[in-house]
Order: C-alpha cells, then sequence, then structure tokens
C-alpha cells in the first residue's frame, strides 16, 4: 500500500508544477540564506577562536614615582653641582595590590626577579666580557702631593682587580663627585675601586694631553630584605680611596675590597635565571623576538607546580653541548627584584651593574639554592645584541618562579616596573578591567596593555558576525514564513484529500505518509540545492574576507607565530562549510517534515465525518 | 426480502455532536436493518440528520450510544480503516474526486489499496468508467475537466471498485441535471440488484426516493417512517 501511497503523492506534488517550482525556489533561496549566514557565523566563530587562540593581551604595570628626588652631585669638571633625578615612592605597592574583585586574569599579575647563578663549569657569552678594560681596582700613589679634585697623575702600582696591563703606568685620576675629596700624598699608596668615565680636565690637561681619567667609586652596598626595605650597610662614611697602610687589609674597609675584587671573578661566572609564572609574560617571547626553537614551552602544570625544568638560549646550549632533557645545575646567590635581566646582562656578553655584588656586610652573597633544572626548550632571541629593557638577557634561563623556594640576598629592589610586572586578562577584556581597577581605586599604577591589534580585528568579526546572524535570522524566518504558507497550501488547503484518503480506510499514519512525501522531496532537494549554494557562497565570502584580514592585519605590531601560520587550514574550511552545509540542510529538512507531521496529524485527530464536515 | 443478506443493524443509535460552544444531538434512537439488493433512500428536510446518520453507516465515527452491527460485528470492535477500505463505498455530492488524479487513476486508486495488480486495475477501472457511461476521452482527463454528471460517474465507478458491498451516497444527484440525475439513479439501482450491494442513498429528491425500494424518512434525527 506504501508504494501506491508514495507514488500518488509524488504524482500529486508533480502535477501542480508551478506551485511546486515556486516553493523549491523558495526554499532554495532560503536555504542559501540560512547557510550563507551559517557559514559566516560558523567561520566568524572559528576566526574568533583563533584569535583567541593566538592573540593575548598582556597588561604591564608601572608603579609611578609619587615624587622626584633631586639630588646635588658634584661635577669636579663644571666646578658645580649637576642635578640628579631619581623617583621616590611614599608606598611601594605589592604584586597583591592587584588582586582585586573583578580583575578576571588569565594570568596573575607577578613582579619577576631574576637571580644570578654562579656556574664556573659552563661557558658563558660573559666569557667574552671585556669589563676589565674599564674598570681597575688598584694600589697607586699620586706623582704629587694633591688633591683629586680635577684630573691629576697617579701610578698604578698593582692591580688587583681590572685591566692588568695598567699596572706600573701613569693614569689620570680624579673623584670627580666630591666637592673637597681628601689629599693624596705621593709618598703614600692608596687604594680604590676606579672606573674610566669622564675625559681628563683641569689645569695639567694641554693639547698634548687628553684621555679618560679614571674615578674612584665608593664600595657602598645596597642590600634589602625580603619586604624591600634597604638592610643598612655595615661601614658608614665610606670613602671613595683609603691608604694603604700597613694591615689594612686586615680592616673592614679593606677586606670590603677584597671581597668586591672576589666578586668581579664571580660576576664574570653568573649567568640570569629569571623566574616567572608563564613564558608569555615575558615581553620577548610576547613579541615573538625570543622563539622556541627546539623541545616546548614550561607547561602550565610544570610552572603551578613549580618544577625544575627551563628554557635554555640557543647560544648556552650550544656553548656547552647541552640538548633538551639535559640538566642546568644552578648555584643562586643573589636575587635582582628591581632590573629586568636584560639590563644588567647582554646578549653580546656585555655587563652594566648599578650595584655592588655585596651585602651589606660588605661580604660576596653566599649561594642561598642550589638545583638541577631540566631543559624542556631552547630558545633563540631574533635581534638585540646589548643590554635593553625589554630584551632577553645573555644566557638568561627561564625557570617557573615557583621552583625557586628562597629569595634571598636582594642586592636590588624596586616598586613595579613595566618591564618586570606583568598579567595576562581575556581578549577584549581590556575596558572592563580599568573599569574595575578605577572602581578600587589604586592610583599611581600606569598599565600599558598589549593585545596586537586583537580589539581592532575583534570589532571586524563582530560585524561579520552581527551580518552573519541578521542573514542567518532573516533567511530562518523566511524559512519558516514558506514552511508555514506550505503547510496552509499543501496540507490544510488538502484537508479534503485527507478525508477522501480517511474515507477509503486509508490509516492515519498512511495518509501522513501521502501527504508528507511529495513536500519532504521537495524540501529535500530544495535543502540541499540551496544549503549547497549558501555553503558554497559563504565558503568564497571568508575566503576572500580572509584574505582581506591578512592584509589588515599589518597594524598588529608583532608576528605571533609564522605567516604560513595564519593562513586557514584549507582542510578544516572543508569540514566547517561540510558540516554547516549539513547541519542547515538537516535542520531546515527536520523542521519543515516536523511542522507538517504536526500540521497533519492535528487534522488527523478529526474524524473523517468532521473533515468533510468541514470542506463543505 | 427473500434471498437478500442483513448486512448492516442498527440498534437504537444516537450521536451528539460537540463543539466549544453547543451539543446538537443530530441521530435520537435509530434503530433499522439493511441488506444486500435492495436500495435505500433516507429522506428528510435539511437538518434531519439524514447525512449523519450515513457518515456513522460508513465508519466515520461511532454513535454516542447504541450500536451498528456489520454482518453481527459491532462497528466499535471492528477495524473501521479496513471496514471502509473493503466493505463500504461512498459516494458524495460533491464528488469528492482526487483533483489531481486523472479519472481513470481516481478509479484504479481503491483497487491499488487492496493490493490489485496495477494493470488489472486499469482494464478494471476503465471497464467500470465505460460501464457508467463515460467515454475513453475523459479517462485521461482531470476531475475538475469533466461535467458535474460525469464526476459523479467517476465516484460511482470509483465506489463500484473498491467491491465493498454497501454502497453510501450522499445527495448523489444533489449538483446534477435531469438527464444525469436519471442515469445515476438507474446506475445505483443496476448496483443494488443486479451486483446485489446495499445501496443506500441520502436525498430529499422525492424522484429519486420513487425510485428506491425502501424508503426511511427522517426528522429531527428521528426516523419517523419506513415504506417499503
Amino acid at each position: 500500500m506504501n508504494k501506491i501511497i508514495i507514488r500518488n503523492s509524488i504524482r500529486q506534488i508533480l502535477r501542480t508544477p508551478l506551485k511546486t517550482a515556486i516553493f523549491l525556489m523558495l526554499i532554495v533561496f532560503s536555504g542559501a540564506l540560512v547557510t550563507v549566514g551559517a557559514g559566516l557565523w560558523t567561520r566568524s566563530q572559528v576566526n574568533l577562536k583563533e584569535y583567541e587562540e593566538s592573540f593575548i593581551t598582556i597588561g604591564t604595570v608601572e608603579q609611578k614615582a609619587s615624587s622626584i628626588r633631586q639630588d646635588m652631585v658634584w661635577d669636579a669638571e663644571k666646578k658645580n653641582f649637576i642635578i640628579r633625578q631619581e623617583p621616590e615612592y611614599s608606598y611601594i605597592y605589592p604584586v597583591s595590590s592587584l588582586h582585586f574583585q573583578g580583575a578576571g586574569y588569565t594570568i596573575p599579575p607577578e613582579k619577576r626577579s631574576y637571580y644570578a647563578s654562579y656556574t664556573p663549569e659552563y661557558q658563558l657569552v660573559s666569557d667574552h666580557n671585556t669589563f676589565e678594560q674599564i674598570v681597575l681596582v688598584a694600589e697607586f700613589s699620586p706623582l704629587e702631593d694633591c688633591i683629586p679634585n680635577e684630573s691629576v697623575n697617579i701610578r698604578i702600582n698593582k692591580v688587583l682587580g681590572g685591566n692588568k696591563n695598567l699596572e706600573g703606568t701613569m693614569v689620570w685620576f680624579c673623584s670627580h663627585n666630591e666637592q673637597f675629596p681628601q689629599q693624596i700624598y705621593k709618598d703614600k699608596t692608596y687604594i680604590a675601586y676606579m672606573v674610566s668615565s669622564h675625559w681628563m680636565h683641569g689645569e695639567m690637561v694641554t693639547d698634548e694631553k687628553r684621555g679618560l681619567e679614571y674615578n674612584p667609586i665608593a664600595l657602598t652596598t645596597s642590600q634589602y630584605d625580603q619586604n624591600g626595605a634597604l638592610i643598612e650597610d655595615s661601614l658608614q662614611n665610606i670613602s671613595a680611596y683609603y691608604e694603604v697602610v700597613p694591615s689594612f687589609y686586615e680592616t673592614k674597609e679593606g677586606k670590603r675590597y677584597l671581597n668586591f675584587i672576589g666578586s668581579l671573578a664571580l660576576q664574570k661566572k653568573t649567568f640570569p635565571v629569571t623566574g616567572t609564572c608563564r613564558t608569555i609574560l615575558l615581553m620577548p617571547f610576547y613579541n615573538g623576538d625570543a622563539y622556541i626553537t627546539d623541545g616546548r614551552d614550561i607547561s602550565d602544570g610544570e610552572y603551578e607546580k613549580g618544577e625544575t625544568v627551563c628554557l635554555v638560549s640557543e647560544t648556552f646550549a650550544q656553548n656547552n653541548n647541552l640538548a633538551i632533557g639535559d640538566t642546568v645545575n644552578t648555584r643562586l646567590y643573589y636575587t635582582n627584584s628591581r632590573n629586568a635581566a636584560s639590563e644588567n646582562f647582554g646578549t653580546d656578553g656585555s655587563q652594566a651593574f648599578n650595584f655592588n655584588i655585596l651585602n651589606a656586610g660588605g661580604e660576596t652573597p653566599k649561594v642561598f639554592e642550589e638545583s638541577g633544572y631540566r631543559i624542556v626548550g631552547i630558545y633563540s632571541t631574533a635581534k638585540g645584541a646589548g643590554l635593553s629593557r625589554y630584551g632577553m638577557a645573555g644566557d638568561e634561563m627561564i625557570v617557573p618562579a615557583n621552583s625557586i623556594k628562597r629569595k634571598d640576598n636582594i642586592l636590588a629592589y624596586s616598586a613595579m616596573q613595566g618591564n618586570t610586572s606583568s598579567f595576562q586578562i581575556p581578549n577584549g577584556s581590556v575596558e572592563s578591567f580599568m573599569e574595575e581597577l578605577g572602581k578600587n581605586k589604586i592610583a599611581n599604577l600606569e598599565i600599558q596593555f598589549y593585545d596586537k591589534g586583537y580589539s581592532s580585528l575583534k570589532s571586524g568579526i563582530d560585524k561579520m558576525r552581527y551580518m552573519s546572524l541578521l542573514l542567518c535570522a532573516v533567511g530562518i524566518l523566511i524559512c519558516v514564513s514558506l514552511l508555514a504558507l506550505y503547510n496552509y497550501l499543501f496540507i490544510s488547503k488538502q484537508q479534503k484529500r485527507i478525508a477522501i484518503e480517511r474515507c477509503m480506510g486509508i490509516p492515519k499514519r498512511k495518509c501522513m505518509i501521502s501527504m508528507l512525501t511529495g513536500m519532504f522531496l521537495v524540501l529535500v532537494l530544495g535543502t540541499l540545492l540551496g544549503c549547497g549554494a549558501g555553503a558554497i557562497l559563504s565558503n568564497r565570502i571568508t575566503k576572500e574576507d580572509f584574505n582581506h584580514t591578512i592584509y589588515d592585519t599589518t597594524y598588529s605590531n608583532t608576528n605571533i607565530s609564522t605567516p604560513e601560520g595564519n593562513h586557514p587550514d584549507t582542510e578544516s574550511d572543508f569540514h566547517t562549510t561540510l558540516m554547516v552545509f549539513i547541519s542547515c540542510s538537516v535542520s531546515m529538512t527536520f523542521w519543515g517534515t516536523g511542522m507538517g507531521i504536526y500540521k497533519t496529524s492535528s487534522i488527523l485527530k478529526s474524524e473523517p465525518m468532521d473533515l468533510l464536515a468541514g470542506e463543505k | 426480502m427473500e434471498g437478500n443478506l442483513e448486512i448492516i443493524k442498527v440498534e437504537n443509535i444516537s450521536y451528539t455532536y460537540r463543539s466549544k460552544y453547543q451539543t446538537t444531538q443530530a441521530i435520537k434512537n435509530i434503530a433499522c436493518t439493511f441488506e444486500t439488493g435492495v436500495m435505500y433512500s433516507i429522506i428528510g428536510k435539511s437538518g434531519s440528520g439524514k447525512s449523519t446518520f450515513l457518515s456513522l453507516l460508513a465508519g466515520m465515527d461511532l454513535p454516542s450510544s447504541g450500536r451498528i452491527l456489520i454482518e453481527n460485528s459491532d462497528m466499535a470492535k471492528i477495524d473501521r480503516d479496513k471496514y471502509r477500505m473493503h466493505q463500504v463505498s461512498i459516494v458524495y455530492q460533491a464528488f469528492h474526486l482526487f483533483p489531481l488524479l486523472t479519472v481513470t487513476e481516481n478509479v484504479m486508486f481503491p483497487m491499488e489499496l487492496q493490493k490489485k495488480n496495477r494493470k488489472l486495475a486499469r482494464q478494471k477501472a476503465e471497464a467500470l468508467l465505460l460501464s457508467v457511461g463515460l467515454s475513453e476521452k475523459a479517462f485521461q482527463k482531470y476531475p475538475g475537466m469533466l461535467s458535474g454528471g460525469e464526476q459523479q460517474r467517476c465516484a460511482i465507478a470509483r465506489a463500484m471498485a473498491s467491491e465493498g458491498q454497501i454502497l453510501l451516497a450522499d445527495e448523489p444527484t444533489g449538483n446534477l441535471d435531469t438527464e444525469n440525475e436519471k442515469i445515476i439513479v438507474a446506475l445505483m439501482k443496476r448496483l443494488a440488484h443486479e451486483e446485489k450491494k446495499a445501496v443506500i442513498i441520502v436525498t430529499h429528491n422525492e424522484k429519486v426516493a420513487c425510485k428506491s425500494d425502501v424508503i426511511l424518512k427522517m426528522q429531527d434525527g428521528r426516523l419517523l417512517e419506513v415504506e417499503p
């Protein structure tokens, strides 16, 4: 019986060709509209997801100085004071002050420290360091009794640290920043830590005699406690140079010089270890200036657990024949909570310190933590050679902050700085973050956000998404209206046919088949054609839009991945388009059939007698 | 009547229409019997309940009370779909042909439902159409292309095709001219007498009723009298 019922159903549909053709075309049109909308929406969702994964919004935090301190520093050449400005903080915000309600961090804020690791067994870029040419710890005597308030001639009697070639030579000397330096005598021996940083000046200078002078620097210390408070130096009124008398090296001052000389050797075999809670918080990695070339990044779990794993630089690995899985030993002996490692350790081996590597007692800091870190990744730096504020340091090793149990011998400390304090928030949440920050009234914190143009891209994608949703909604509306019209024309208006079939003894279920088969076939054909056309069209639109987007991403200040990585995955695109096509066509067929079944069922609830009465 | 089979027995049936707003008792306590080989006419004014009675006999609904026995089986207990498919055929005043099937296809349809061979069904359908006076020219036409009389003859041919023993007709000549009316009545009579069907016609046309073997008069849902 089914065969004849299906045949008659199809036959009757085909015998109303105009009505059927119009319905078919309208279904094709609405199916195409729905699929284009759904396709564009899906693509925008996929793009947004890709962007969400690729783009990262990082915020850097810098505490603004509450005031500027102006120090009067004597300039021996100018015979006047010069003003040196130093930021002052009435209160140093701890990182915890950024933990306010509604912040919604992806990675909570951190204030990074780097740790100096003394490891003489490794070959370091600083092995080629030439700071000996610049610094000098030496015993000397002036050629004449004099006050070194301008360039005076001294003979280097003995080089204790620095350029050994200077021993026995005469150099220019001036206690440049002292207004009233102590007199020095030609028959006495003095010791000083000197740096050649000014051109010679004063009466002794002639056209023939031009060169750099050596300036003595007082060996003061700057050690901080765990709370960032400065620990008082064990020596007071420290002079820039001392007379070397018998048993001078037995005195505190003398020992400090010996310790300092020791620290110079230590410094040369030191590499920085930066503790962080995510690699991406380090600006060079975020910017793409640093990238992993071998192995992998430290995982979130390893960061959380504080496992002893690390990332090392390609140069460090090559110089020491290290590979993934090998262990690097660390002996941490001081902590710097002020600078990024790159400010003190250049990738070319240069080093620059604005603090002495001596503790408050004037001693060389003792190793406070020894560990062995397993290499999980080797990174390379695309650029940067010298010292920089936002860069990678020479031989810098990256480890989970949680893996360092002690933070001791803090020789430098400051408020949060942009290159050492950062956090991650979800993309697109900058405004809400700043709003919440404002509510918490945290002043004097300058937060700089980096999102690589995500906001602009998202705005474009959002527009595409709204447009696609509109298309989709219009398509669905048309589709539903059509199906309702179709139900009316092909079912409600054919109540008589149902009544006749029921009068002829055709069971309700078969009446349903009779009514819906033809409609179902037209619907399936229409949705297949419409959704197929829509899928092809949406694919073309998204491809064109994506190409357009590639060109437009030039406003993104850096690349987050290789250019190839930005191209859409053709296979994935095909699958997405196929899924959209299947979903739309199945949904439309399902809805159309469902509406038909519902309508037919409601008609079939009536007895044939009532149906015929209704016809009359 | 002798030799005839009592095929329908109506036992005190009543039927009430219930709509949202009102309840109407259309049939009130009717009892009667119908035999094969006899042409019956049910007459009465509009609203007397004759069409409702016919629909109940066709098994399109069940009486609110009482029962209808078809060959001694209670209609409430039999499969009414099967009953309508195999035992009863209905001819309507408005013909109720499938407008999108040809005349032949309309007549073939009940036979195909009964799983008869398609070729044989076509042959029989054409024979039936010829027997009711339709020319071959009409075979492939759609019902809408025929006159009222031709459509009704097609409807009768379709009713004959199902080979049921009962033929019910609701005002079969209501839309026809006198000439066609005569042809249709003659056809009905032939079906009753020659093919031994129980033919029950609802009509308000006294000329048609006079041609019947038995006349049942209805008024206000009641059966007033039965004239042999």
